[in-house]
């Protein structure tokens, strides 16, 4: 407790105030413009975070996250265009209401449900971490190497289209950390003759290519399109208390959905929007009204998916794992700062690990205020000309990960992982576990062979151990149900 | 969903990845047997490359009966054209700006307003009214990105 209250005070000086708000603040704008994510905005920011001090990078990031998937929805609401993923289930009803004039209101109710998403699943992210983390520090090579695993799968096994080919992208991510030295015997391995491989390859390059550089040659196919004009005003965006009562039970309801899915490996701020909107539909007495414009359905998708990201911070912090692209990404983050991931963050960086929780509080209420009162204006940022958006980023890209390691050789890297990415993307190969596979493929080839080891070649403890067991027979269920569904879908 | 994707684009990325496997497989045969442990540095990248090949396989099954009955990608939106080919031409010339740089042929300001320039221009669809906006914006750009590196975060940029 004495360590959330210490984090409360660093984080309510000046400097780490406002670098919240400028997250806060660009992750809504940037979330909000259709082509731009939030994961883009955050690959983009590593290279300028790696002159900040770690708490300090780790708060900004954290109020691009926050912002990124709330701002989303002014796009998804006025423009039936999601400004991310996490808000496709916004559009149904988001923009049925602003075609019937009722955009503010809208508008209003989606933020506020992302403000309160976000409160209730700060509450399991404060509550749930440091009982985990201790737990998580009972766990040995084996139960890490199989929680690698389950995010491997689990994130493959629901990925958007095929399950081989979300297989394929974990297995291509994997194989692209391999070159260099060997993590566990400092062995040099598949360089190919090349001295520059000899390190390895950095994740910022391979991060920026496959997600900014890739995402900036796709909205050059698109650059003709234009956005509709919408008018946006402000009123009727507060919510009266008894507009919050009438929904309050689904905004717990979403709330919860949100901050499980989030917990799960691999699963994002989509899928928890999806799952809570059906519910919501499911557990409705007037299901026909949902994609009319009919409040609830803008309530469950805004609320949950904000709460996905309180969930997902709870592997990040807890035990290392990511619960979504943009997790690994953080991931990454506390990597270039040599902070190491995992329970032991909570012991040998405590300032990081509640920096993350109390970021994630106070910035929800930034983008609360943010929102409600910058909406008008923010929403004009839609209109912005491409051509000057996308070719600044695109200079922004060579030079940041040029700034980084002062090396050519990463740019290269970097425009390889752009046609990389680019080529997946048009074959619809996700990207999620192309990202996930690279960041975690150390950590679950090291803690193998460091069970390997321990047990002079024997598997025996993937079936003896409990947590071990449990997540190796969840792999497992998931890769069968995956086929199963694939398998169905193609007798139809 | 019925899978929209071009089954000849499927299988050339398949076959271009049986290859890459095929070579990581054979750079692995190169690495010495583990001594001091079971699984030793080649395990893994020989794991990855059989399980790639098999996957890239059932994708090269999946989509040769696909061959025949694909007609092309649907078109989402008829109003807004695509242009697939000014993204290449930006990617190529996004290439030689950074050989530019890297081979020291021009400093970072010349080649970086040339560059946001060019590529400015032909995102506005080569509309010569629009060239002044696209220079003032190039400039601005590219002289403050260089002060921002070089002064604030001490880069030297070439």
């Amino acid at each position: 407790m004495d360590q959330l209250l210490n984090s409360f005070n660093y984080l309510f000086q000046l400097l780490p105030m406002l670098l919240l708000f400028i997250g806060v603040l660009l992750g809504i704008v940037v979330g909000s413009i259709p082509g731009l994510t939030t994961t883009m905005l955050i690959t983009l920011t590593l290279p300028l975070t790696f002159f900040m001090e770690s708490v300090n990078a780790i708060t900004l990031l954290i109020g691009m996250y926050v912002g990124g998937i709330s701002g989303s929805q002014i796009a998804a609401t006025l423009l039936r265009m999601p400004g991310t993923p996490a808000s496709i289930m916004t559009t149904f009803d988001g923009y049925p209401m602003a075609q019937q004039g009722k955009s503010e209101r809208a508008l209003g109710l989606g933020i506020t449900a992302s403000f309160v998403g976000g409160f209730v699943s700060w509450i399991f992210l404060a509550a749930l971490s440091p009982p985990l983390a201790k737990l998580a520090l009972t766990f040995g090579p084996w139960e890490y190497f199989t929680m690698v695993l389950m995010a491997l799968v689990m994130l493959a096994s629901l990925s958007q289209g095929s399950l081989v080919k979300g297989l394929i992208a974990a297995c291509l991510g994997m194989m692209v950390h391999l070159p260099g030295v060997d993590p566990s015997i400092g062995q040099m391995r598949l360089t190919f003759g090349f001295e520059s491989l000899e390190s390895g390859l950095s994740l910022m390059p391979v991060l920026i290519g496959a997600f900014a550089v890739s995402q900036i040659f796709k909205d050059i196919i698109n650059i003709d399109a234009k956005p509709p004009n919408v008018n946006v005003g402000r009123k009727n965006m507060f919510l009266s208390f008894g507009d919050i009562k009438k929904h309050s039970l689904n905004f717990v309801r979403s709330s919860v959905i949100g901050t499980w899915v989030g917990l799960l490996p691999g699963i994002g701020a989509n899928i928890a929007a999806m799952l809570s909107y059906s519910t919501a539909k499911n557990s409705s007495k007037e299901p026909e009204k949902f994609g009319t414009g009919h409040e609830p359905g803008v309530v469950a998708a805004e609320t949950a998916n904000n709460a996905s990201i309180g969930g997902a911070l709870i592997p990040l912090i807890t035990m290392g794992i990511p619960g979504s692209v943009v997790d690994a990404i953080l991931i990454g983050a506390l990597i270039i700062h040599n902070l190491e991931p995992g329970p032991l963050l909570f012991s040998t960086n405590p300032e990081i690990a509640y920096g993350v929780i109390t970021a994630y509080l106070i910035g929800n209420i930034i983008m609360f205020g943010i929102m409600m009162f910058a909406v008008v204006h923010i929403a004009k940022v839609l209109y912005v000309p491409r051509a000057y958006l996308l070719s600044a980023i695109l200079m922004f890209c060579v030079i940041g990960i040029f700034a980084v390691g002062n090396s050519f050789f990463d740019v290269w890297v970097m425009m390889v992982f752009g046609a990389v990415g680019f080529i997946m993307e048009r074959t619809k190969m996700p990207l999620g576990p192309f990202v996930i596979g690279f960041v975690l493929s150390p950590i679950a080839e090291a803690q193998l062979r460091s069970g390997l080891m321990s047990t002079e070649g024997s598997i025996e403890p993937l079936f003896t151990r409990p947590f071990a067991a449990t997540f190796l027979a969840i792999s497992v269920l998931s890769l069968s149900w995956a086929m199963y569904s694939e398998w169905k879908k193609s007798k139809v | 969903m019925k899978n929209q994707v071009n089954p000849k684009s499927e299988i050339i990325l398949c076959v271009s990845l049986i290859i890459f496997s095929g070579i990581v497989y054979y750079f692995a045969l190169e690495l010495p047997d583990p001594e001091y442990e079971p699984l030793g540095s080649a395990a893994l990248p020989k794991a990855l490359s059989v399980i790639m090949s098999v996957l890239s396989l059932i994708v090269i099954f999946r989509a040769i009966p696909r061959i025949k009955n694909y007609k092309g990608e649907p078109k989402i939106n008829t109003e807004v054209i695509s242009r697939p080919k000014l993204s290449i031409i930006i990617f190529i010339i996004t290439l030689i700006f950074i050989g530019v740089l890297d081979f020291n042929i021009l400093g970072f300001l010349p080649s970086g307003i040339l560059y946001m320039t060019l590529v400015g221009y032909l995102m506005t669809h080569r509309d010569l009214k629009r060239l002044p906006y696209v220079v003032c914006f190039s400039v601005i750009l590219t002289v403050s990105s260089f002060y921002i590196f070089t002064k604030f975060f001490y880069i030297d940029l070439p």
